[in-house]
């Protein structure tokens, strides 16, 4: 019994000692034993003083949500942000979310271009990447 | 006042990236869905925030992980994950930190608790535990997608009489808030299974209701053991995986269920 199907090979001993035992498994029975059992339950939440501030993203493909002249025009505003060189923390956090926005619109000719300037105008001139460590797996960082 | 982190497709900050910004936000979260298992390369930058950030192997913020540690105004970076964690990552979290909190791991304490606790429920029935429980991270889970919670996760083993063993498991999410500047900790989610077989479920009615009506007890623990914060007011409190960032250190590799540290702000 079972020889074609999938079984697991506890299912496979159980079902070998029912029939042993002269105990014929029903359809039903078979087709449940071949599922795990799972269930939850949760408990309601106490008042609290505030929720810790979340957000996030799921992202997918590249350049998905946006037509090519819409990502020409984003990079073209990117460059003028970049080349206005932004000297208050507010247009420095702006110049970074046009950059965050654009980001994954841009062509790998136009990252090389304008990511240096952008990085360098929104966190500064050092770019000095000084190896700190490096393991067995050949993994390279550091920091400043 | 955030934490930047940039995750670029080839080694040495080349190819496409992706750049995130936690913003006015204490997480941020991003799962990597078509794009993942393609980054080689990482950055973080502190930007009015100290903070940490990590690159996870798994979808939901598991497995292994590469972090960086940033304190404000500075910049720390994987220019290369080598070549065990290459091409790997699938979701990335970033947790900007203030500068007076305190980092509690979680791990060592609260896996001894819960075993006195449960096999003190347990003693004398057919379940019993196999090991002692893992206790790690699980943040904006599927089923609860905005909180963050510290899960103990204990593997089982129930006896049948006079026939096989069945393998089963038990998990408890707890949250940790605050309410009156004071900290607190209930167990929000209980999660059986059981294996497939054919009296898994009646394997799991047996169980299931125990298990899942251990939460209160095991709320009453946590509580107990967070007495010792009792004398304190905290303004905010979060959690971070894996153990303990050095922040003297620019980053490292573990894995995220290696702990879970409890994090405080002190009012």
């Amino acid at each position: 019994m079972g020889e074609n199907l999938n079984y697991s090979a506890k299912l496979g001993e159980e079902i070998r000692r029912l029939e042993e035992a002269g105990m014929r498994c029903s359809a039903e029975l078979l087709v449940k034993g071949v599922e795990p059992t799972q269930g939850s339950s949760s408990s309601e939440a106490p008042p609290k003083d505030s929720v810790t501030a979340a957000d996030g993203h799921w992202i997918g493909s590249r350049g998905v949500l946006t037509a090519e002249n819409e990502a020409e025009s984003l990079a073209q505003e990117l460059r003028q942000r970049a080349a206005g060189a932004p000297d208050s923390a507010d247009s420095k956090a702006e110049l970074l979310q046009a950059w965050i926005a654009t980001e994954p619109f841009l062509s790998q000719a136009e990252l090389d271009e304008l990511r240096p300037a952008v990085l360098a105008q929104i966190f500064g001139g050092q770019e000095d990447y000084v190896t700190l460590s490096r393991n067995s797996d050949g993994a390279q960082g550091g920091g400043y | 006042m955030s934490v930047v982190c940039t995750l670029w497709v080839d080694r040495d900050f080349q190819g496409l990236s992706k750049t995130s910004d936690s913003g006015n936000f204490r997480y941020y979260w991003n799962r990597w869905g078509a794009t993942n298992d393609v980054f080689s390369s990482m950055r973080a930058w502190g930007q009015g925030n100290r903070g940490n950030a990590w690159a996870f192997e798994h979808i939901n913020f598991d497995g292994r992980f590469a972090a960086l540690n940033v304190e404000n105004g500075a910049s720390s970076w994987w220019s290369y994950f080598g070549g065990a964690f290459n091409d790997v990552v699938s979701s990335s979290l970033i947790v900007a930190r203030e500068p007076n909190d305190i980092v509690v791991p979680l791990g060592q304490q609260v896996g001894s608790a819960f075993t006195s606790l449960f096999d003190a429920q347990t003693a004398g029935t057919r379940l019993s535990r196999v090991g002692g429980p893992r206790v790690y991270g699980t943040f904006f889970p599927d089923y609860d997608p905005s909180r963050v919670f510290m899960t103990i996760d204990q593997n089982l083993t129930v006896s049948v009489p006079s026939w096989p063993d069945y393998s089963a498991n038990v998990k408890y999410d707890v949250e940790f808030y605050l309410s009156g500047g004071k900290l607190h900790g209930y167990a929000r989610w209980s999660h059986v299974w059981v294996e497939s077989g054919v009296f898994s479920g009646s394997v799991y009615d047996g169980i299931a209701p125990g298990l899942h009506g251990a939460k209160s007890s095991l709320t009453s623990a946590i509580e107990s053991q967070l007495a010792l914060f009792s004398s304190r007011n905290f303004a905010d409190v979060y959690l971070l995986p894996g153990p303990p960032p050095d922040m003297s250190q620019f980053g490292f590799f573990a894995k995220h269920d290696d702990d879970i540290c409890l994090t405080l702000v002190p009012s």
